[in-house]
């Protein structure tokens, strides 16, 4: 067996990827958090941070990543770091407060403006669904940062409107004739999954809360927002007004009959016009 | 203790992997661990730490399209195998180990024991919920992801999130399927083999109809154990890792201690 130095050294010279226009790195943070980073082998022109979603972090992570590679050739350095208890980041996934997930929003810019040596970047905080709005607070606590929302859930009560369809649904689906409720559950002081991820009722009315001091965010920075379809643009359009100066918002003209929102295989047709709105800002 | 993370050169592209690392390995062993997709991500680690605190080198990796391992197109169950075995190659190179130990969860375990019943030099093989086909969880979800696509591929989705991405990017195909029996009894000329149930999962009456099914010899190679009163699959894994550690530790033990 060889010694454990000898071994942390061929890991290290592997920990890198080199990608056709940017190279690809996989690391722990110092706070154990883990994160993959992409940088641009041209000149990096702006940072981009994915803040996870709550609880369809694991379905989304592909795409979020599919976004951070194809933005890195055009000098977006991005980064994608797990919050707490996620993945394989140290924590507790129960446990973890909103606070925490900013942290590690701001650890993960941190570490993209170390990696890139250089902090003066236009940056963006990216999030999907119920990410959009960690997104909008880790961007308000950056002054100046942009924020990019995909299918942004804004609202707390509706989110889990939805949520709740979706496990309705998915438990037909699956032979059962009775949903047993896991917000009900949770209500009922009992453990709860919700999409696959272990939640504590605190951490739902955290969520709650938050939502409902929307109006207390202010976004400086230029936003986009990618909405399903058009009527849900609309609204999106409705709860920025007066949040976000320089607010784009595009619809993908989707057919969501079913109400549930972005699904995986929604996400990747975002990519594009996100990346032509990159263009736009960096010039 | 040494965590890192870092990507395995393999013939289909880089796969993420975070290794645990005592600072004084000793043995002649090294740890692999093999999770079913997405899940049982939480418990590998959890025994991953535990095995890299006892003096093993462990390494755990995302298949194509978990984690940071991006995925091109499906893979067929053979072809996950043969990724594996090279993975493993490459883990008892970096390590320098004489032989590893394979730990799989669900899928990850039939992984293991089709490795080991290849080239894989596995000194032992604990599978925790061994997938048995026709009963697995896993079976019935991709049967109902393709009668759903049937209807219509946006709906699939949404009725099983997390399991079609895996389906689709790193995947089960199953024009290609592996057989349990020749695999098993391949398997446990070649390694140690233990299997962990709960006695309320489904899947032990087939594996136990499985076993029967084995030559005399390779039937008493296979060690079945079972925790009364649990199921291993569908239950919150922290609640049986004490048990499952326990397990572990006994499996991974030189012979005759």
């Amino acid at each position: 067996m060889r010694d454990a130095r000898t071994i942390e050294e061929r890991l290290h010279a592997t920990a890198s990827v080199a990608r056709e226009g940017y190279t690809q790195e996989v690391a722990f943070l110092e706070s154990g958090l883990y994160a993959v980073t992409f940088l641009p082998t041209s000149t990096v022109r702006a940072h981009l941070v994915v803040c996870p979603a709550f609880l369809e972090h694991a379905t989304l992570q592909p795409t979020e990543l599919g976004l951070l590679s194809a933005s890195a050739p055009f000098g977006v350095a991005g980064i994608y770091v797990q919050p707490p208890g996620v993945g394989e980041s140290s924590g507790t996934l129960t446990a973890t407060t909103l606070a925490q997930r900013l942290d590690a929003a701001s650890s993960a810019l941190g570490h993209l403006r170390h990696r890139t040596d250089t902090s003066s970047l236009p940056t963006w905080f990216f999030g999907a669904r119920s990410g959009a709005i960690l997104a909008a607070r880790a961007a308000q606590s950056h002054g100046g940062a942009g924020a990019i929302f995909w299918d942004p859930a804004f609202e707390a009560e509706e989110y889990f409107r939805q949520v709740r369809r979706l496990l309705r649904v998915s438990s037909v689906a699956g032979g059962a004739l009775r949903l047993k409720d896991p917000f009900q559950a949770l209500r009922e002081g009992s453990r709860a999954t919700i999409l696959g991820n272990p939640v504590s009722a605190e951490q739902l009315s955290e969520f709650e809360e938050v939502s409902a001091r929307w109006n207390d965010i202010h976004l400086d920075g230029p936003v986009l927002a990618v909405a399903m379809t058009e009527v849900v643009s609309a609204g999106i359009r409705a709860r920025l007004q007066g949040i976000a100066d320089d607010a784009t918002v595009i619809s993908l003209d989707k057919r969501d009959a079913t109400g549930l929102g972005m699904s995986v295989r929604d996400a990747p047709e975002a990519i594009a016009p996100t990346l032509s709105w990159f263009r736009t800002k960096l010039g | 203790m040494i965590e890192k993370a870092t990507f395995i050169p393999t013939s289909r592209g880089p796969v993420s992997a975070v290794a645990r690392v005592p600072e004084s390995p000793h043995g002649i062993q090294a740890v692999l661990l093999l999770a079913g997709g997405r899940a049982g991500k939480t418990i590998l680690k959890l025994i991953a730490n535990d095995l890299a605190d006892s003096g093993l080198p462990c390494l755990r990796f995302d298949y194509p399209g978990v984690g940071a391992t991006s995925a091109d197109g499906s893979l067929s169950e053979p072809q996950l195998v043969a990724l594996t075995q090279e993975i493993a190659s490459w883990w008892q190179e970096t390590t320098g180990a004489d032989s590893l130990a394979l730990v799989g969860h669900c899928l990850g375990a039939r992984i293991a024991i089709a490795c080991a019943a290849r080239d894989v030099p596995a000194s032992c093989v604990v599978g925790i919920h061994l997938p048995v086909p026709d009963t697995s969880i896993s079976r019935r979800i991709r049967t109902k992801v393709r009668s759903l696509d049937a209807r219509g591929p946006k709906l699939a989705s949404r009725f099983v999130p997390g399991v079609r991405v895996i389906d689709r990017a790193g995947g089960h195909r199953d024009d290609e399927t592996l057989s349990l029996p020749e695999d098993l009894a391949a398997a446990a000329t070649a390694a140690r083999l233990r299997l962990l149930y709960g006695d309320g999962d489904k899947a032990l009456t087939s594996f136990r109809a499985v076993v029967e099914s084995l030559p005399q010899d390779a039937q008493g190679a296979v060690e079945l154990v079972v925790k009364p009163d649990a199921r291993l699959h569908g239950m919150p894994e922290r609640d049986n890792f004490s048990w499952i550690r326990s397990q572990i530790g006994e499996a991974l033990a030189p012979h005759g201690s």
